[in-house]
């Protein structure tokens, strides 16, 4: 049976959406393993008072290939002369990805803030 | 997809109401995956091969279905695999777009993340599309029954219960669910599981009358006997469930005991999903002819 333009049309581009998915997967696939790699990247001058204290805006960013589970991330600054804490846990973090985050303190820290991987699962 | 009647081709008209129905077929089927969490998040944490290895297998899937149901003998190899390739590219591409509407996709996002959602996404889309082209088509666009009676024989059958297993199964093998129910079962549940599951599958094809049931009478090939293709469907339909285990990374570090007890939770749906696809496809000219007491007839 002969094809009209519209199906022709369909099948071009279907053809193309396989392709690039297949070779999407075949490169990212046969491509060196990166390991997960997650840094968190804070803009305290981008804190703002908030009704439970002071919140400081952050990325934190996976620069490996490989995704992680529950992303612990813990960070510690000055506030009021005393040492505090604050973590946050991110369910998935892919490789290649990043998400925003906040972090809460009492108050405005002072000083370094310092932030470390508590740890994360490989899944 | 199915073929105009007087002429030689089809009106641009009917090749976009094909292409509405694939969609709106695909989205039916597919509607459910697109909303279930560990999908997307299996599409970046599952090996890209792996994802490439379920789309392959899904390919094969869908045009083994399109060859054996709603094609007319004179269907040749090429429209059958154009017809695929179309069902495929539709699924991915309705993939994408209703990832995008969901806000599961971002631009933010790695390229092997998007490709893994896409791809996995697309997979039931594809199998929605192939089954709204043959079996959702209005009675002017759908094969007459003369046309239909393409004898797939046993085995054709038993290639499609695969793919209704794979296809139901899909559906639940990325949930933490058949994992858990797999797990906490004693070895008589899952026994009593497997006896239900070959119960049940024997009885809605051969018994429950529904359209495309057969009589359950054997015929010349010991693979066409009610019995026989019963089991072997039920065995394919745990073949699949394990294959799926696999896929989605649920087999390594699980023990055999675990393992057994999963697939057999999930072969309970592949084994329902294997009875569907075999009403889909009907009884053809193989098995017991359905001229008398056809109560399932077609």
């Amino acid at each position: 049976m002969r094809h009209n333009a519209l199906e022709w049309a369909a099948l071009t581009v279907s053809a193309l959406a396989i392709g690039l998915v297949a070779i999407l997967l075949m490169l990212e696939g046969l491509g060196a393993t990166v390991p997960t790699d997650p840094a968190l990247a804070l803009r305290p001058e981008e804190g703002r008072a908030i009704a439970l204290g002071w919140s400081i805006p952050g990325t934190l960013t996976n620069a490996g290939r490989d995704a992680a589970e529950d992303v612990v991330v813990e960070v510690k600054a000055m506030v009021d002369g005393e040492e505090e804490t604050s973590e946050i846990e991110i369910p998935f973090l892919p490789g290649g990805s990043s998400v925003d985050v906040e972090l809460g303190f009492s108050d405005r820290p002072e000083g370094a803030i310092q932030s470390r991987l508590v740890g994360y699962s490989v899944p | 997809m199915t073929r105009q009647g007087e002429g030689d081709r089809r009106s641009a008209r009917e090749s976009a109401q094909n292409l509405v129905r694939a969609t709106g077929g695909g989205l039916l089927i597919g509607l459910p995956l697109l909303f279930t969490q560990e999908v997307w998040y299996h599409g970046f944490v599952l090996h890209p091969l792996k994802i490439l290895f379920l789309l392959s297998v899904a390919f094969v899937v869908v045009v083994g279905y399109n060859l054996t149901s709603g094609f007319r003998e004179d269907s040749s190899f090429f429209e059958v695999l154009v017809d695929s390739v179309e069902a495929m590219g539709l699924g991915i591409l309705v993939s994408l777009v209703a990832l995008v509407l969901l806000g599961r996709l971002e631009l933010d996002m790695s390229l092997r993340e998007v490709a893994g959602k896409v791809a996995l996404e697309a997979i039931p889309i594809a199998f929605g599309a192939s089954l709204a082209r043959t079996q959702l088509a209005s009675g002017e666009d759908s094969p007459d029954d003369d046309d239909q009676a393409r004898s797939i024989g046993p085995f054709g059958r038993l290639f499609v219960a695969a793919g209704g297993a794979l296809l139901f199964s899909l559906n639940v093998a990325p949930t933490e669910e058949p994992v858990m129910l797999g797990i906490e079962a004693d070895w008589w549940l899952l026994l009593a599981v497997m006896v239900a599951s070959i119960v049940l599958t024997f009885g809605l094809v051969f018994y429950a009358d529904f359209q495309g049931s057969r009589p359950a009478r054997p015929g010349d090939s010991p693979m066409d006997h009610p019995v026989s293709e019963t089991l072997a469907a039920y065995a394919i339909s745990l073949g699949v469930s394990l294959l799926l285990f696999w896929s989605f990374d649920r087999t390594e570090g699980t023990g055999l005991r675990a393992l057994l007890g999963m697939t057999v939770m999930l072969g309970f749906v592949a084994s329902l999903g294997a009875a569907v696809g075999r009403l889909l496809v009907g009884g053809g000219e193989a098995g017991a002819p359905q001229e008398e007491g056809a109560e399932g007839t077609s």
